[in-house]
């Protein structure tokens, strides 16, 4: 018993760097995600402008890429590319405020391209509805695409959440802590198999909370 | 009040382009309630949606109320399309607002202030009967009940025009019913032009004052509802007609019915207003001598006069039948006689 409470303690540090690790990421690139899809949404010909324009098209084709890019790069490698940049912001390399950049550059093309998703599910029906009463692009935008949308975006977040949850575990690689790393260096490393464990257990405690959370809300706004 | 002028559009698709509307002109009155009608793919939706500029036109001019909307500027396109109510097959509700805030929103697109505009919706949910589910989610609702939130939410801002297009393809019979007396009642009220849709027959018959047949694109005929009920000029528009009346299937009927009777006649007789209520065909069938019997008869009740549809059996050949059908026709009644 004094055993594992001897663990939580090892591991409460470690505990305190995933949820930072997780949330502060969470917050910048669901607010960063979002308006990158909202910015590429309505810049679409099949989002809302009718009429052709060649820089908005432009706009849109460079955003699609941006986000297409970012998404592919696997988060190991992003991590590693983005150190001269983490260097630059953050002045340093190593530990967790330096995981920060490279983590919300992963996670914010992975929003976006959910917020998008959500966004063309929005009954086209529903959209010309409210063209037709003389909304303009502005109002359909604020008024039906993000209340109908608010579901998905939501449920959106909580996926976010679980994702950073594992990219955190990799931003152990530059010092960032977190359970983890801790996982891995006290299973791996030191065959310390309880604290392998309980990480795990503290792992998944986080995932399915966050998992839960969104559930419930979904299902509190969800009018469909 | 909506005029339309040699408008054609074409759809640019990627296998070939599609001639969704051929040089369509078209006047819509004042206070009238307009039916378009025809087949699916005819380009009714395309043609009503060019009214409020959903769909803009490659030629021609759209005037509503003597103004061409095709040259409108955006903010002016924008209050027109404020000023014209819309309805749709699908309902198109918010399903993330209630009642109240769909009927609410056309507006808040205008910015009127929330107490004001909520009032109007109350007012609106009331004259739709749907009082006691302001508060409820479109999901909840039946499909006649969402509808009546559509018709209130295209009534808030006072429209001239309300455009309605497959207003009741979605509904069964009686809700389609009730549907159609509430539009029928709009247009009485408050003097509102209804523009609608349908490839129902039994929509037009029930409450449009003229109707237009659209095929290819094309307009093919416009009348009142009773001239091409009656009388129907193109063949494709009777072909129509009498596969909504269920003539054909009178035919076919009657090709069972040989069996039944070996010989004499089988007449489809149409008539309309007045005759409607008048025993003329038991007058002129006591006259000549000639008796019958019915093998189907309806009556619908459309806006203007009752229009009937009967059928019967005349145990003779057509030669000697021949002068009472030239006096029912005389009368000004429609009759086919199959042999
Ligand atoms: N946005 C579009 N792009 C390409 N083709 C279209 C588009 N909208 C309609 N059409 C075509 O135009 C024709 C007429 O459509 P529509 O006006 O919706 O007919 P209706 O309402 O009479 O069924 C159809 O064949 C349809 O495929
Ligand atoms: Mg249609």
């Amino acid at each position: 018993m004094s055993n594992i409470i001897n663990t939580l303690q090892k591991l409460s540090l470690p505990l305190y760097e995933t949820l930072y690790l997780t949330f502060i990421p969470l917050i910048f690139s669901v607010i960063f995600g979002f308006i990158l899809a909202t910015c590429i949404f309505a810049t679409s010909k099949d989002g809302l402008l009718k009429k052709e324009s060649k820089i908005l098209t432009i706009l849109n084709y460079f955003f699609s890429w941006l986000i297409n890019v970012f998404r592919s790069i696997p988060y190991i490698i992003l991590l590693i590319f983005m150190i001269p940049i983490t260097i630059l912001i953050v002045g340093k390399i190593l530990g967790k405020e330096a995981a920060l950049p490279s983590l919300i550059v992963a996670a914010t093309p992975f929003y976006a391209r959910m917020c998008l998703i959500a966004f063309k599910e929005v009954d086209k029906g529903t959209i010309e509805a409210v063209r037709a009463m003389g909304a303009t692009n502005f109002q359909i935008i604020t008024k039906v695409i993000f209340k109908e949308s608010l579901p998905a975006l939501v449920s959106g977040v909580a996926v976010l959440g679980i994702n950073l949850v594992s990219y955190s575990a990799m931003a152990g690689a530059i010092g960032a802590g977190g359970l983890g790393y801790q996982a891995y260096y006290y299973g791996f490393v030191r065959r310390d198999l309880a604290t392998l464990y309980i990480a795990t257990i503290l792992i998944l405690v986080i995932v399915f909370s966050i998992q839960g959370i969104g559930d419930y809300v979904v299902k509190k706004i969800d009018k469909r | 009040m909506i005029r339309i002028e040699n408008a054609s559009k074409t759809f640019k698709n990627k296998n070939g382009d599609f001639k969704a509307l051929k040089n369509v002109s078209l006047s819509i009155k004042e206070n009238e309630i307009f039916g378009i009608v025809g087949y699916s793919g005819a380009g009714k939706s395309t043609l009503i949606r060019v009214i409020n500029q959903l769909e803009n036109v490659d030629e021609g001019s759209i005037y509503v109320n003597d103004v061409d909307v095709t040259k409108l500027s955006n903010k002016n396109l924008l209050t027109l399309r404020q000023n014209i109510g819309m309805i749709f097959q699908h309902f198109n509700l918010l399903w993330s607002s209630t009642v109240l805030e769909n009927i609410a929103l056309p507006l808040e697109i205008i910015h009127q202030d929330k107490a004001s505009r909520l009032n109007k919706a109350k007012e609106l949910a009331k004259l739709v009967g749907l009082e006691d589910k302001i508060n409820s989610y479109p999901a909840t609702l039946s499909g006649g009940q969402k509808q009546r939130v559509a018709i209130a939410r295209a009534l808030a801002t006072n429209p001239k025009i309300i455009l309605c297009d497959e207003a009741t393809s979605a509904l069964d019979p009686e809700t389609t019913e009730y549907i159609l007396m509430l539009l029928k009642d709009i247009n009485h009220k408050y003097g509102i032009t209804i523009v609608l849709i349908t490839h129902q027959l039994e929509v037009v018959q029930k409450i449009c004052h003229r109707v237009a047949f659209m095929s290819g694109g094309e307009i093919v005929e416009v009348g009142t509802v009773a001239e091409i009920f009656k009388k129907p000029k193109q063949l494709i528009t009777k072909n129509f007609i009498d596969k909504a009346t269920h003539s054909n299937e009178l035919y076919k009927t009657h090709l069972d019915l040989k069996n039944i009777y070996q010989s004499g006649c089988l007449l489809n007789i149409k008539f309309t207003d007045e005759q409607t209520n008048q025993p003329i065909l038991f007058n002129l069938c006591k006259k000549y001598n000639t008796p019958f019997s019915v093998v189907s008869a309806s009556i619908i009740h459309s806006q203007k006069a009752p229009l009937g549809v009967l059928s019967v059996h005349i145990e003779k050949e057509f030669e000697e039948i021949k002068e009472l059908v030239s006096e029912l026709k005389n009368k000004g009644i429609e009759v086919e006689v199959y042999e």
